[in-house]
């Protein structure tokens, strides 16, 4: 038994990897993705130079063998700074997004489950919170947390706490009245039990998808932060804030902020498209 | 009789943007223990409601329920726990009464886990028990809802319902959505599993012919009201509701050679929103009078065992 | 062929090429539809009933269908062979369908009377005052008066929606209709008063009906002939009087039984055990050999042919015989 359990376990994966890339964009995304993450956990090992190493005789290089991406204007190496400065972006990005999937679902599915005043009240104040631009709440929080990582960082958590709890709620509605849930109840399942077994896994999917969007999203609000002078500071590379250094050099030198634009360009790209081959690929009952 | 299930009075109601809604509306049933009641009716008479709310899967606006004598309307938290192991459903759509994402043994253990048994092997165990009782392969134990057809879907909904031993089980519309060839399976698995287990049924379906195989007497419902109440050879040999009788001639015989003399309502089915006093069938009614219109026909005897709500049964 | 036939499918057969595997749904399919009458195609969910359905309006999703072999012939010519142009003069005009579920056949943004009048304008050269007044005719015949052309859907009831359905499908007056399960979702009293409506309207308009079912008796009620359908095979065909008074097929035999009667005496219901094999793995020899009572090696090993036991009657066993007619020498 323990076998056969195990081979449909390992059908059921193949079946999943083959559905996720039956398209072949989809399969050039995953590998963009991947090149790019590893690239950046792996910029200690890749960077030619360190993210701060100036040398001011060697600025406004143009891409070369030396300098593969060229130097800005203190000297500093594009290409190492954009693997570092990778770090920042993609893990600030992808945390900020888990924290707040987390704590969205779970609002979000309680709100929904619990109905009535409960939902009311708390769909009002997540209206409130969206009807504020992440920019200004994030000018907001600088103002009272300070500028740097974990100011950007709670930005985009409470930016966009209140699209997850959204989202739950919707697919929490749907799924409630579900016969299934009926029969649950029916068996004395208590609320914990029903919410945790059996409302969770079905709306994962779909959150699943959202989640690799909404990273895709983080990632520009807190490179639009560093653009702005908030969140990152310097001399801390992160690709939003090389783009605002760039700025002022854009008709001489436009690699300094070309090169880190398409980088991020590529990220969201290929964030979105797996985003949609996860739809596709994780609805059990999809079939050809 | 003693009866092991009874209503008396028992009503349901919904509160709409149009008014007020009588799903059930003063419905009096007695079922005992061993036997089955079939409840027929079309859309919007109520069925599907009575037995959730017998149930308290959803709550009643009046009336009581007894349960082997006992008054469980307003049963507390921890009694309710305790009747939920004795009555149990059976749901018409075996697509949506599965969870898509919990394999079969997790579906059919379920029950079991969530009133106490937390020992694995022992879940194991009964949950093979089940399956083997219901006829399910052991080797679907780990497949999804989706991997299986109606049939098995089915079943897998029946072993859960047994899984605690319950003595009464609401089988709402059971075999309505499955082919006529697996219908015939399910339906005799279900008379085998009363025979074994002592059950006692509330066998609700819109069809009049699995209706009259499998029970002992019969209910016909109309937005919300009983119209007639019989032993199922009495109400199909003499029923006496223009509604029934209607009904009955609506249904497509699978025979060659008969008379068509077929009794067609005019009309559509209304909705039991905020309902005029009067018989509520009097719309379609080819035999209405106006004490039809004015007057609620109450649900009275007009035989021993035979009670019929019409102002003019016998007289038609 | 018979100057009667109004449509003729001779071996049709058609696959599904999916990634899992081929789907052989249907095999060597043959039925001949006459003018003015209603033809019965009988069977479970996945005997492919609704792919001969839409076979004949090419209405099948290419990929992953494909047409192996066979052809439909129509007013003398093989719907398989004319082009996509002239297939939709056909499609709605000459032959139309109804599909099974009311509640999502209809545009719920457009007024009933504009979707029926959709198809008069497409087919016919008429303008638009002409073509309401067609639609109302129409509705008119299917029992739902004329005021109510301005109406939504949403504003319907089921079984009005399914007539509105209908309308839509007989306004250009076709000479064929097919009807997949088109009372199926309905209550059994409206069904009654549908029936009885497409039956008046059929005899109106002389059309012919191809009536899918699973429902043995709504074929009793409604159709002329009728063929049953296993496994992608026609397992047994002739007229309603036929196969219900003289049945040959054990599948066949297999479906009264299990069916709970409503008159008569209680007789205890034979359901036919296992079940309908997968199309993707389809048995050599006689698909229903593994659930039959009376299967031999014989039946295993090959396919029976579809063989004529009496004038019209055909049935695909080996072991079918027909009774002796009582009282004859």
């Amino acid at each position: 038994m323990k076998n056969v359990m195990s081979n449909r376990s390992w059908e059921r994966a193949k079946d999943f990897i083959r559905r996720l890339c039956r398209k072949k964009i989809t399969v050039v995304a995953i590998v963009i993705f991947l090149i790019i993450v590893l690239a950046v956990i792996f910029a200690d090992v890749i960077a030619p130079y360190g993210y701060d190493d100036q040398d001011i005789s060697k600025k406004f290089i143009s891409p070369s063998a030396e300098y593969l991406l060229g130097t800005d204007n203190l000297g500093r190496d594009i290409f190492s700074r954009m693997l570092y400065g990778g770090r920042v972006s993609l893990s600030i990005g992808i945390f900020a997004t888990l924290v707040s999937s987390a704590a969205g679902i779970l609002i979000g599915s309680v709100s929904a489950y619990y109905g009535g005043r409960v939902d009311n009240v708390i769909m009002r104040i997540f209206d409130v919170m969206m009807s504020m631009p992440p920019v200004l709440l994030a000018i907001a929080i600088a103002a009272s947390v300070g500028t740097g990582t974990i100011s950007a960082a709670l930005a985009v958590i409470i930016s966009t706490i209140p699209m997850k709890a959204r989202l739950a709620r919707g697919q929490v509605l749907a799924l409630k009245d579900q016969e299934y849930i009926e029969a649950s109840i029916a068996t004395n399942a208590t609320t914990a039990q029903i919410i945790f077994r059996h409302i969770l896994p079905n709306i994962l999917p779909v959150i699943i998808v959202q989640i690799t969007l909404t990273i895709a999203s983080s990632i520009v609000t807190v490179s639009s932060l560093s653009y702005l002078g908030l969140g990152v500071q310097a001399p801390n590379p992160e690709w939003g804030a090389m783009l605002s250094a760039g700025r002022s050099y854009l008709r001489d030198y436009s690699y300094i902020t070309l090169c880190p634009g398409i980088v991020l360009l590529l990220t969201l790209f290929s964030l979105n498209v797996i985003g949609d081959g996860l739809r596709d690929a994780l609805d059990p009952r999809l079939n050809d | 009789m003693k009866a092991f299930v009874e209503t008396i009075g028992l009503k349901k109601y919904f509160d709409t943007p149009r008014g007020t809604l009588h799903a059930v509306d003063n419905v009096s049933i007695q079922i005992a223990r061993g036997e089955t009641l079939g409840v027929v009716g079309e859309s919007g008479c109520g069925k599907s409601t009575l037995g959730r709310v017998i149930l308290h899967l959803l709550d009643s606006t009046d009336g009581q329920i007894l349960y082997n004598g006992d008054d469980i309307t307003h049963a507390g938290k921890a009694k309710l726990r305790d009747l939920r192991k004795r009555m149990q459903i059976i749901f018409q759509d075996p697509f949506a009464s599965l969870d898509p994402r919990m394999t079969v043994c997790k579906i059919i253990a379920e029950p079991l886990y969530n009133n106490g048994m937390r020992d694995k092997s022992m879940r194991a165990a009964r949950v093979a028990e089940l399956m083997d009782t219901v006829g399910l392969p052991p080797r679907f134990s780990d497949f999804f809802p989706h991997e299986l057809d109606g049939g098995r879907r089915q079943r897998i909904g029946i072993a859960r319902a047994l899984a605690l031993n319950p003595q009464f089980i609401v089988c709402d519309e059971p075999v309505s959505a499955l082919d006529v060839s697996i219908q015939a399976q399910v339906i005799n698995l279900i008379l085998e599993l009363q025979q074994k287990f002592d059950l006692t049924y509330m066998f609700i379906s819109h069809d009049l012919s699995v209706v009259k195989y499998i029970s002992n007497n019969v209910m016909v419902m109309y937005l919300g009201q009983t119209v007639e109440y019989a032993a199922t050879d009495t109400l199909f040999g003499n029923p006496l509701h223009p509604y029934t009788q209607a009904l009955l001639s609506a249904v497509p015989i699978p025979e060659t050679r008969r008379k068509k003399d077929r009794i067609l309502l005019k009309g559509e089915i209304t909705s039991p929103i905020n309902p005029e006093p009067g018989c509520r069938f009097v719309q379609r009614c080819i035999y209405a009078e106006d004490v039809c219109r004015q007057k609620d026909p109450m649900l009275r005897a007009v035989a021993p065992g035979h009670q019929v709500a019409c102002h003019r049964a016998g007289n038609l | 062929m018979n100057q009667d036939t109004l449509l003729s499918i001779k071996d049709l057969t058609v696959h599904y090429v999916l990634h899992s595997g081929t789907n052989k749904a249907i095999n060597n399919i043959s039925l001949d539809i006459r003018r003015g009458e209603t033809f019965g195609l009988v069977g479970e969910t996945g005997a492919g009933k609704t792919t001969i359905a839409l076979s004949i309006l090419r209405l099948l999703p290419v990929p992953p269908s494909k047409v192996l072999g066979g052809s439909i012939l129509f007013g003398g010519e093989d719907l398989f062979k004319i082009s996509e142009k002239k297939m939709k003069t056909i499609r709605g005009n000459k032959i139309s369908m109804i599909f099974q579920d009311p509640m999502t056949a209809l545009n719920p943004i457009d007024k009933v009377g504009d979707q029926i009048a959709e198809g008069i304008m497409l087919h016919q050269n008429v303008d638009k005052r002409e073509a309401r007044e067609k639609a109302c005719e129409i509705l008119e015949m299917v029992g739902i008066p004329r005021e109510r052309y301005d109406e939504y859907p949403h504003q319907f009831s089921g079984g009005m929606k399914q007539r509105i359905i209908i309308a839509i499908a007989m306004v250009c007056r076709p000479e064929l209709i097919i009807a997949d399960e088109p009372t199926t979702a309905l209550d059994v009293t409206i069904q009654a008063q549908v029936l009885d409506m497409i039956n008046n309207i059929k005899n109106e308009l002389g059309t012919s009906m191809l009536l899918i079912t699973h429902d043995l008796g709504v074929v009793a009620e409604m159709c002329e002939r009728m063929a049953v359908i296993y496994a992608g095979e026609i397992v047994e065909c002739g007229t309603v009087d036929q196969v219900f008074d003289d049945t040959l097929h054990p599948y066949t035999k297999g479906l009264f039984g299990s069916l709970p009667r409503l008159t008569g005496d209680k007789v205890k219901l034979e359901p036919i055990l296992g079940m309908m094999p997968d199309p993707a793995n389809l048995p050599e020899g006689c698909k229903f050999a593994d659930r039959c009572p009376a299967r031999t090696e014989r039946c295993r090993r090959e396919l029976p042919e579809l063989r004529e036991m009496e004038s019209e009657h055909m049935v695909r066993c080996h072991l079918a015989d027909l009774k002796e007619p009582e009282g004859e020498g």
